[in-house]
């Protein structure tokens, strides 16, 4: 069993707390995306599963062992850094092999066995390279080899695609989603700041902030039921509109009052000052004036080929709102409103959500 | 368009203009005193000279000269009628035990003073101390710390049970030694310090990776640190081997112009020394010279050659 | 015992004989200078005591005022301050401009003269030593520091220590330069100049530290007593047994070293970092 449970995880440096009162449990043969913006912590707890951190309180276990006090040398646990930190004095062939050597292993063991990892991951042809010598990909997957060969039972990545280019980041993207999930079954707990990584290679997301745990949930989950705002407005591109106002009873409806629109909404909203939170995706468009929706001035439009998203401001607020492909208009008056069962609503003051 | 072309010539010949002239001055200097020099050294070793007659065509004889005197040597004869043998012969007993030494002693320092340790600038600066001083003037103070009566006698009598006081200075079985240890004292707190800022810029990650393969701090210090370190260890390697076998001052001061007892201190960079200035044989000194410039570029090319190749 | 509190134990361990270690090396390399300035205000029958002493008892300056009663001691010291003013100049001035034209200029044979400078370095010193000797004889140079100095008047380290530094300024300066209507003279003087001070800083530290020190040189190329340099003087001094006592030797090895080892207290954290780069990089 290689789960890994995470108990009350607190870690200080100092006066900062990088990560505050951690509670988290990846189940065995998940991959577990741990997802925020710089300094929320995310590498940290890695780091903290590694071993290369201990933590100031809590507890960290391991399969069914507590592993706090275990060296990182004897956890079995595998990880690609962000810089791959291969061993530029030994040839690919050394690297990989070195893992196996630590533990022991005789010479012409880990020589099948390293050349069975380069093979399954294409680079045996450059076994006797000095990483110097190779592509960015390549050396990723060099990375990688050295960490399977030692049949790890957990798989730590720490925003291993960030140095590469688009178009390779794209493609690395799946291939490793289908190695760690597919092929081998391994725990294995990522790091990124990039949501779009999270949501496509993700069993589950771990959104963090600022060393707090936000939400724990299936890309889905994520995506349709956030807890907060700040989940609501981490995942998904261009990020969910939030608009202040306050609901109030009108003329036998319930509205959304802000200052410069009203917006009709379900009865069984709850009242009071309240957050409305709409994705672009979500709205429909009229360009003409239409029963229920609300006015707007375009103020520009951003083309991206197939999605076209229209930038209506309200005084200082600004939201964005998708257009359909054919659109002819960049400025003017347009007409809007959003889907009715994806409206979120949130408590200004907690910014939690209260319906959605 | 004629103008634009010509402007644009123009500027690129004052570019050639300009770094002729700025370089001129250096260039030629170090063109006289560095090549013109070696030249002539090569030119004069064919020669008999007392710097103020004719020069003397001899030939090979000065090399001659260079080569019964090794033979000599070789046959045991004493310092007297082979001085350049025993020059030699003292010379690479002293790099063997110098180098070595020094650069394991540098190595093994900047090991210990690379952890978390407070101090650690107090200990780059004691250990530097030394290489900032003249040879010669140091040699001047461990003359006297060598004393029969002297603080090192006094220092190891007190650590190792049994040790009778040396006559350092004028015990040909330990002149050597003394110049050798001060040698390495002189210099191996610059190279720990070398070797300090190498090992500090290699990148944490590394280290972290190899914890998660599985690999103590002892492994991680041999298989790791090491191995990087390869560069500086054959600058450090190299740059003793040179120093080492032309060593003049320490001896000058400490073993005197003959070498002291027996020639106990004899080295060649003082044998070439005494063969221009004294012997008043210019043409064997640069004969000999040309030895000294085959032995140390034979031996930093060996070291490279087997260092680049050995490692694992 | 518990794994853990063994683990604890081997740290702390290992922690004691780290410190243990380099605390007594630091004492062997300060050692020697921490004697000498002790023994240089002591007579010298207390100094060649055994066993040694350590304070001085009667505390005296007598082997100070033997060093500067000898009418030779300050002439060494103006000589050494005199080469090492030379020194430092000569080189200031023309490595710099050497390593700008080598940075910045393009003429023909540009890389081809840098690389022959540089395979100068690897020529041991006693190949030259002799021929540069007769050159100096043959322009009667010798005994004089002016001789002494033509020598080291354009280190090539200094030169390759300039050219890095100019290679690492920024190109846009000296293009916005160029469109200014600057000439690569001009360039230097109002532009390269004046931003390698650090660089020229460095420059006349390193050659401050090897001509003060400097031995094999000034011996060969300076003949008269009066001439030598402090180094020589000193090793003349005691060669010729000046004193019949040691300690005044003691205390002139310390004058002597004096000026470096304030030096470098005062600038250490620039003079290693800087050692360490230029130093070697394999």
């Amino acid at each position: 069993m290689a789960r890994i449970l995470l108990k009350n995880v607190t870690k200080k440096f100092g006066e900062v707390t990088a990560v505050k009162n951690l509670n988290l449990e990846i189940k065995d043969g998940e991959f577990m995306v741990l997802l925020g913006p710089s300094g929320c912590g995310k590498s940290t707890t890695l780091r903290m599963i590694a071993g290369l951190e201990t933590p100031t309180e809590g507890e960290i276990w391991i399969g069914d062992s507590i592993v706090n006090d275990v060296d990182p040398t004897k956890r079995n646990v595998a990880m690609v850094f962000q810089s791959y930190a291969l061993y530029p004095h030994m040839t690919v062939f050394g690297n990989i092999e070195f893992p196996l050597k630590m533990s022991g292993v005789p010479k012409e063991e880990r020589a099948k066995k390293v050349k069975e990892v380069a093979e399954f991951l294409g680079i045996d042809a450059l076994l006797n390279r000095k990483p110097s010598e190779l592509s960015g990909g390549q050396q990723q997957r060099v990375a990688l080899a050295r960490a399977l060969v030692r049949e790890p039972q957990v798989f730590l990545l720490d925003e291993p695609l960030s140095n590469l280019d688009a178009k390779i980041r794209t493609q690395m993207r799946f291939e490793l989603k289908k190695l760690l999930s597919y092929e081998l079954g391994i725990t294995t707990v990522y790091v990124t700041h990039d949501q779009v990584e999270a949501m496509t290679m993700a069993d589950r997301i771990a959104v963090m902030n600022k060393g707090i745990l936000q939400q724990v949930g299936t890309p889905d989950e994520i995506f349709y039921r956030p807890k907060n705002t700040f989940v609501a407005t981490f995942v998904g591109s261009p990020p969910m509109n939030l608009i202040e106002g306050e609901i109030i009873d009108k003329d036998g409806k319930t509205v959304f009052e802000t200052e410069h629109f009203s917006m009709e909404l379900p009865k069984d909203v709850p009242h009071g000052n309240v957050i409305l939170g709409f994705r672009p995706q979500h709205v429909q468009i009229s360009p003409q004036p239409a029963e229920g929706f609300i006015k707007g001035e375009l103020l520009g439009v951003e083309k991206l080929g197939v999605e076209n998203f229209g930038h209506v401001g309200y005084g200082n607020t600004e939201i964005v709102i998708r257009l359909p492909e054919d659109i002819k208009t960049t400025r003017g008056e347009i007409y809007w409103r959003p889907e009715e069962n994806r409206i979120y609503l949130f408590d200004p003051n907690t910014r939690e959500t209260v319906y959605g | 368009m004629p103008s634009f072309s010509s402007f644009y010539e123009k500027s690129r010949n004052k570019d050639i203009t300009a770094g002729l002239f700025l370089i001129s001055f250096a260039v030629i200097l170090n063109l006289i005193f560095g090549y013109f020099a070696m030249v002539f050294a090569f030119y004069l070793s064919f020669f008999k000279w007392d710097y103020i007659g004719k020069m003397q065509f001899v030939g090979l004889h000065n090399y001659m000269i260079v080569l019964r005197d090794l033979s000599r040597g070789f046959h045991g004869y004493p310092y007297i009628l082979a001085p350049f043998y025993t020059g030699l012969k003292n010379i690479l007993i002293y790099t063997a035990l110098v180098v070595p030494i020094q650069t394991f002693l540098a190595v093994t320092l900047a090991a210990f003073a690379n952890q978390k340790i407070k101090g650690q600038q107090f200990f780059k600066v004691s250990y530097f101390l030394p290489a900032t001083t003249s040879s010669v003037i140091v040699g001047l103070i461990f003359i006297w710390l060598f004393m029969k009566t002297g603080f090192i006698n006094y220092i190891l009598v007190h650590i190792i049970p049994g040790f009778k006081p040396i006559d350092w200075m004028n015990d040909p079985h330990y002149l050597l030694l003394a110049i050798a240890l001060v040698a390495i004292w002189g210099t191996s707190g610059h190279f720990m310090v070398s070797f300090l800022a190498a090992m500090q810029a290699i990148p944490k990650d590394i280290y972290e990776a190899a914890m998660l393969d599985g690999a103590g701090p002892i492994r991680r210090f041999f298989f790791i640190t090491i191995p990087m370190l390869k560069p500086m260890i054959t600058y450090v390697v190299v740059m003793g081997l040179i120093g080492a076998l032309q060593m003049f001052d320490l001896a000058w001061i400490m073993a005197g112009a003959n070498g002291g007892p027996g020639g106990a201190g004899y080295t060649v960079a003082l044998d070439i020394y005494n063969e221009a200035f004294t012997r008043i044989r210019p043409g064997v000194a640069a004969a000999k010279s040309w030895f000294l410039f085959a032995i140390i570029f034979t031996t930093t090319y060996i070291f490279q050659k087997k260092y680049g190749r050995a490692v694992k | 015992m518990t794994p853990k509190e063994k683990e604890k134990l081997v740290k702390t361990i290992w922690k004691v004989i780290t410190y243990v270690v380099l605390i007594t090396f630091a004492l062997v390399y300060l050692m020697p200078f921490i004697r000498s300035l002790v023994a240089s205000f002591m007579t010298w029958a207390q100094a060649s005591h055994y066993p040694p002493q350590w304070i001085p008892h009667p505390f005296t300056l007598e082997n100070y005022e033997k060093l500067f009663r000898l009418e030779l001691f300050p002439r060494w010291i103006r000589n050494t301050a005199l080469y090492a003013g030379l020194i430092i100049a000569g080189n200031i001035v023309f490595s710099s401009m050497a390593g700008y034209a080598f940075a910045r200029l393009e003429f023909p044979g540009r890389d081809a003269i840098f690389s022959a400078m540089l395979s100068l370095l690897m020529i041991p010193m006693f190949v030259t030593l002799v021929p540069n000797y007769i050159i100096i004889y043959k322009l009667g140079l010798i005994d004089n520091i002016f001789g002494l100095a033509l020598l080291g008047l354009v280190n090539v380290s200094s030169i390759f220590l300039m050219k890095q530094y100019f290679v690492s300024l920024s190109d846009e300066i000296f293009e916005a330069a160029r469109l200014d209507g600057c000439g690569p003279i001009k360039a230097f003087f109002y532009i390269a100049l004046p931003l390698a001070k650090p660089a020229l800083g460095a420059v006349a530290v390193y050659q401050f530290l090897g001509s003060w020190n400097a031995f094999i040189g000034p011996l060969i190329f300076l003949r008269s007593p009066e001439n030598f340099t402090l180094p020589v003087g000193l090793s003349f001094a005691f060669q010729r047994s000046m004193w019949t006592e040691y300690t005044p030797i003691i205390a002139g090895s310390l004058v002597a070293s004096a000026p470096t080892i304030i030096l470098f207290l005062v600038l250490n954290k620039y003079l290693i970092r800087g050692i360490v780069i230029t130093g070697g990089k394999g």
